[in-house]
């Protein structure tokens, strides 16, 4: 890949769409974690709402990359890098390295490890099941909290104790009632209850 | 001194629990526990009402005392009262029952107590009852549903329970907010035709005036 202008050379090898599509997504890629990373060292938070939408640009963004990449992905497996002859080894030897290097880096490897062993729950076989703990936690849930009118769960439960009991009491015969309002307020009033 | 608007109705013990669920339902709200205790405190020394004498200027009225009622207190141990004074309830073609009081907290002090305080005062205990029941607020209209209960073992006087619904207004002679009230009050009575008829009670048996005059 290491083109050197003094000697003529077949370029017809090298699968430039493929790689310009790739290095404008790792670009716009770089550029938003790089932007995020920065946000996160202001002393001052940025609000949450903004980090959210930052998020989500950077999850698209990897999305178009990993698309880009498996759009390419016959190219890419087939297309193998090697420094010219002319190249200059010795000295760039770091250089080298770094750009024909093919495994992660072992800070990469641990990161790839951690997130595995912690994503072990949570394995696409287990998907469904937690699907299906999901949506009957949420009625459950759901089910104890009362979100419209003015009650809460716990005081219509208790209202409803009595409910119960209304429909057969109204239909008991009734007590005789010896005295009228009149009466009974005369009582309170006058502390007699005579006609 | 307020003006309290009201009307009144019975409910027979069988119609209680339905009303009870009426109520809260169209104010959506519980009902709030009603106890208090309450003693009618009537003048030790009648005056002899006698035309054209100086006595008739004035009239003597029983007093009612009100404390919330705890049943394991004696009738000394309450120290906290309400006292409250009424007038007979305004005569003429009204839509509501309208009756002036004034209320006044009392506080004793440890020592003191309350009958011998009101013996001094020149009053006696006629009578003591309990009133036992709910209440709650709709819009400006307070609504209680009690029983009497009478004696030491608190037996309810009668089985049936009594509703009143009332206003107090402040300003005796704010007549835009008289109106207002005996609107609402009116408009409620209107709400629960049907299961209960809100009226407006005789007026005699409203007065707490020494019957020397009647």
């Amino acid at each position: 890949m290491q083109a050197e202008q003094k000697q003529p050379v077949d370029h017809s090898g090298v699968p430039v769409e493929a790689l310009e599509a790739l290095r404008l997504r790792l670009t716009q890629l770089t550029h938003s974690l790089n932007k995020l990373q920065a946000e996160f060292k202001n002393p001052q938070l940025t609000h949450y709402v903004s980090l959210q939408a930052q998020l989500s640009i950077i999850l698209t963004q990897l999305g178009s990359l990993s698309s880009t990449l498996s759009s390419y992905s016959d190219v890419l497996e087939r297309t193998v890098a090697y420094p010219l002859p002319t190249f200059p080894t010795t000295e760039q030897e770091g250089l080298l390295t770094t750009l024909l290097r093919k495994k992660a880096t072992p800070e990469v490897v641990e990161w790839i490890e951690e997130s595995k062993s912690k994503n072990t729950d949570f394995l696409l076989k287990d998907d469904e099941d937690i699907t299906k703990w999901a949506a009957r936690c949420t009625v459950d849930t759901k089910e104890k909290y009362n979100f419209v009118g003015f009650k809460t769960k716990q005081e219509e439960r208790e209202a409803n104790g009595d409910d119960e009991k209304d429909v057969d009491i109204a239909d008991e015969p009734a007590a005789s009632s010896k005295y009228s309002v009149d009466q009974i307020l005369k009582f309170m009033y006058q502390g007699d209850i005579t006609k | 001194m307020v003006q309290q608007l009201s009307l009144f109705a019975k409910v027979e013990a069988n119609q209680h629990p339905l009303l009870t669920k009426v109520l809260s339902t169209l104010t959506g709200l519980p009902p709030h526990k009603l106890e208090y205790l309450s003693l009618l405190m009537v003048p030790k020394n009648i005056v002899k009402y006698e035309p054209n004498s100086k006595n008739a200027q004035f009239e003597q009225h029983r007093l009612k005392l009100n404390t919330s009622f705890d049943p394991s207190k004696q009738k000394s141990d309450y120290k906290e009262w309400i006292l409250q004074a009424t007038d007979i309830p305004s005569a003429g073609k009204r839509k509501t029952l309208t009756q002036n009081l004034v209320e006044s907290c009392i506080v004793l002090n440890e020592s003191q107590n309350i009958e011998s305080m009101f013996d001094k005062l020149g009053y006696a205990v006629e009578k003591e009852f309990v009133v036992r029941g709910q209440r709650w607020c709709y819009g400006n209209v307070v609504i209680k549903v009690f029983q009497v209960l009478v004696g030491e073992e608190r037996t309810p006087l009668d089985s049936s329970y009594v509703v009143k619904c009332f206003v107090n207004v402040d300003k005796t002679t704010d007549v835009e907010l008289l109106q207002r009230s005996t609107q609402e009050l009116l408009s409620l009575k209107n709400e629960l035709t049907g299961l209960i008829e809100l009226e407006i009670p005789d007026r005699n048996s409203m007065d707490s005036r020494i019957g020397i005059r009647k």
